[in-house]
């Protein structure tokens, strides 16, 4: 919902916490993490990496949850109010 | 020459008096407890007390301290006698990667320390300078509740 690399001539211009603003402790909903401890069949000893999927999965859950109150899938993350508000315009 | 109090200790400080104050007290007091983060004061990850204040040791040159008290995260606990903040950290989880850790606990202890609430909100909003990428901050406010909590027993 926030974070927007921007790039100009192969560089990221934004490359700063002022302007590459990431969630502090009161943008952060409580959350409950509940690890599925199932066997991956691809992995040794049914082994999964799961230290990037926090950052995965919360921005398609929240494109399916902007299709979901607006009927619009917007397909480009991040779903900052700008892009939703051209997406609808 | 300037002179200050660093985690009760009388200190004098001859160099640059516009060296920043983290350099200081990494480099000259030899306390690399307190880590740099983005070296501009977004971060919150070198924060440390000034007369009970928190703040970015970024940001502020070290001839601003000349009189006052500052406390760094090597001021809470040692490793054989953690503080009760840090042992809740321990207990709860607060600390991933860690950067952001010793900043955390200065900020909340001075949150604790000076009256502050320990619900989830005023924890939260007293961390809200302090950033930090690993934890979500979910683990890190109920370490700090935990603290508190235990400390009021």
């Amino acid at each position: 919902m926030l974070e927007e690399p921007i790039y100009k001539d192969g560089v990221m211009i934004n490359n700063q916490l002022t302007n590459y603003v990431i969630p502090t402790a009161l943008d952060t909903p409580p959350f409950q993490v509940i690890l599925v401890e199932k066997p991956y069949s691809r992995g040794p000893f049914g082994a999964k990496g799961v230290g990037e999927l926090p950052m995965d999965i919360p921005g398609a859950a929240v494109a399916a949850a902007v299709k979901h109150a607006t009927g619009r899938l917007i397909p480009t993350l991040p779903h900052t109010p700008e892009r939703i508000a051209k997406a609808l315009a | 020459m300037i002179k200050l109090t660093v985690n009760g200790k009388k200190k004098s400080f001859a160099g640059a008096p516009f060296k920043r104050l983290i350099d200081a007290l990494r480099e000259d007091f030899a306390l690399t407890g307190t880590k740099e983060g983005c070296g501009e004061g977004e971060c919150g990850a070198c924060t440390v007390l000034v007369d009970g204040e928190p703040v970015n040791s970024c940001l502020i040159p070290v001839c601003q301290t000349e009189g006052k008290k500052v406390e760094t995260i090597e001021s809470l606990g040692t490793p054989e006698k953690l503080s009760k903040l840090q042992a809740g950290f321990l207990a709860c989880g607060g600390a991933q990667c860690g950067i952001c850790t010793p900043g955390m606990l200065m900020t909340a202890h001075a949150h604790l320390k000076g009256g502050g609430k320990c619900d989830d909100k005023s924890v939260r909003t007293a961390l809200a300078g302090n950033l930090c990428r690993c934890t979500g901050y979910q683990d890190i406010v109920k370490s700090v509740v935990a603290a508190a909590k235990g400390k009021k027993k």
